[in-house]
Order: C-alpha cells, then structure tokens, then sequence
C-alpha cells in the first residue's frame, strides 16, 4: 500500500469486523525525536491470546471465507522497513489495540497520504460507528470525534452525503494547517 | 476556511429538504473494503460512489462495506442490491465505472452485463 492512510483505513476495517462501535486513530509525529507512532484502538470483541499470538503471519484470519489475512502482515512490513515496530494488544470483550512506529525521514516511509479520505470513507459506509482522530504534531494536537458531529448534526444521519463531504472537507483543511505549521517552525 | 457553521449549514438545508432515510425498501450499494480492495482502490471507488450519490442527490440509497468476498483477484468489487432483493456484483470497479453503474444500475435499472461478476436473483415472494 502506498499510503499509510490506506493501511490505517485496512486497520479501521479490521476493528469494523470486530464490530466496534467507537474507533480512536492516533497520530504522533515527533520530529525531535524522529518518530511517527501510529495507534488504533477498537473497543469491538477483541481477541484471545492465542490469537494475538498469531495475528501478524500472513495467514492469520478470524474469517472463514479464505485462508489468508495480509492485513497486518503488510503493515508489519511497512514499520519494520523503515526501522520501526509493531504491537498489539488484545483481550476479548475489551477490544484491540494495533500500533506502529516509523522513522521519520526514513526513505522507505510512505507518506501519510489522504487520511481524511481515508476517515469520509470509512464513514460513508458505516455511519454507525463513532471514530475520533487525533493528530498531533510535536506539541500542537487536532482531534476530530464524530459524537461532537452527531450533536451538531441532530436527527440529520451522518450519512447524509453533504455531511460525508463536510467531514472530508474539514479533516483535510485542518490536517493540511497542522502540516504547515510543522514547517513553518 | 471549512467551520462547524458550514456543518449546521448543511444539517438546516437536510431538516428543510430531505425526507430522511426509511429503513428497508432501498437500493443499496455496498463496496469491498477488505485489504485485498482497499490495495487494489477501493477508497477511491468508494469515494467515487459517495461523490455520484450526492451529485444526483440519490439520497435514499444506502451505502455500506463489507471485508473481502474471497474473490481477491476481481477487486474492487461493488455490489447492487435492488428494492427486489436482487444483488449484482459488479468486478475491477473504478471512478468511472462507478459513474456508469450509478446512472445505467441505480438510476435505471438496467444491469451492465460486461462488468457483472454474478448476479442472484432476489426473494420471489417478497
């Protein structure tokens, strides 16, 4: 994948199938130090450890439909190519945690890529489901939560497609002003 | 600059203009976003499908994903379902494809044989 916005999207599906119904995606860049950490939580059915145990093999599924799962497999292979790591933590009934750190400035670092995309999207198919950005360059944060959205939103779905159009409009802009600002440091 | 009064904007125009959704009775589109879609563009043909719908103010079709369909291979996959409970699956979608399947399919109702991976007859009682 080319974008770590698509991985983070395979990811957020993944806690979809879980049947989350909150979803936090966490965003770190540190530029001190170099890192770029990367967090997803669900609070969907979680896993057993013996699960956990297998999760990052390319054949590891909870699905009965074919016998592969390159989900993680591929995002292991993104962070460890660029001189990061990946850990999960799981337990069932508490839902799973999947996250990443990647070297910044790493040549093999993909770049982040249309994560408000990535966030329209994934809302525009399951607007049931509560995701709550939070992107934090260095010491300024942007949080999005779609429960705020909802209050706004009163008995208007969040579906609705001009609100699905708002929320990519509105991501981008305020994640396009966090990554500005990085540089104008 | 994009506001939260651009959001209440669009929710006062909603409440003014739209019959909200009704459950049941509705076109449905749903998109394959397993790994195997979203690596071969399915965020952009889901993007695609959320444009068109807007466009055309299809507002009572109801759009959803689903993981992978074990047919890795034809990905993007988008299926139609209809009022009938037909559901057509439509393979190796893209921006364009989208467009078409939207105005031929959705609007329509005529299926496009040539993209078409399967196609299962809905209830015959409903």
């Amino acid at each position: 994948m080319e974008e770590l916005a698509l991985h983070i999207l395979d990811l957020m599906e993944n806690a979809l199938e879980a049947q989350a119904s909150l979803i936090l995606v966490e965003v770190c860049e540190d530029r001190h130090k170099g890192c770029l950490q990367v967090v997803i939580q669900d609070d969907g059915r979680g896993m057993t450890r013996e699960q956990v145990e297998g999760v990052f093999g390319p054949f590891f599924t909870t699905r009965e439909e074919r016998p592969v799962g390159l989900g993680l497999a591929l995002w292991r292979q993104a962070a460890e190519s660029c001189g990061g790591r990946v850990w999960v933590d799981s337990s069932p009934g508490k839902g799973t945690l999947v996250g990443a750190e990647f070297q910044l400035g790493h040549v093999d670092l993909p770049p982040m890529g249309d994560l408000a995309g990535t966030l329209a999207v994934f809302l525009g198919g399951s607007p049931q489901v509560d995701v709550v950005l939070s992107y934090t360059v260095d010491d300024r944060n942007w949080r999005f939560d779609t429960r705020q959205i909802r209050q706004v939103l009163g008995q208007v779905p969040l579906s609705h497609p001009p609100v699905i159009r708002w929320i990519r409009e509105y991501c981008s802009e305020n994640l396009a002003r966090l990554g500005r600002s990085e540089e104008d440091d | 600059m994009i506001s939260l009064d651009d959001l209440r904007r669009i929710r006062d125009e909603a409440l003014a203009t739209i019959a909200l959704r009704e459950a049941g009775g509705n076109v449905q589109l749903v998109v394959g976003m397993g790994t195997c879609g979203i690596a071969a563009g399915a965020r952009e043909v889901m993007q695609a499908v959320l444009d068109e719908l807007e466009k055309r103010r299809l507002t009572e079709v109801l759009v959803s994903q689903t993981g992978c369909m074990g047919l890795c291979a034809q990905e993007p996959l988008v299926e139609v379902v209809d009022a009938e409970g037909r559901r057509v699956v439509y393979k190796k979608v893209d921006p364009s494809r989208v467009r078409q399947i939207i105005v031929e399919h959705v609007v329509n109702g005529r299926i496009i044989p040539e993209w078409t991976l399967n196609v299962t007859e809905g209830r015959q009682d409903g």
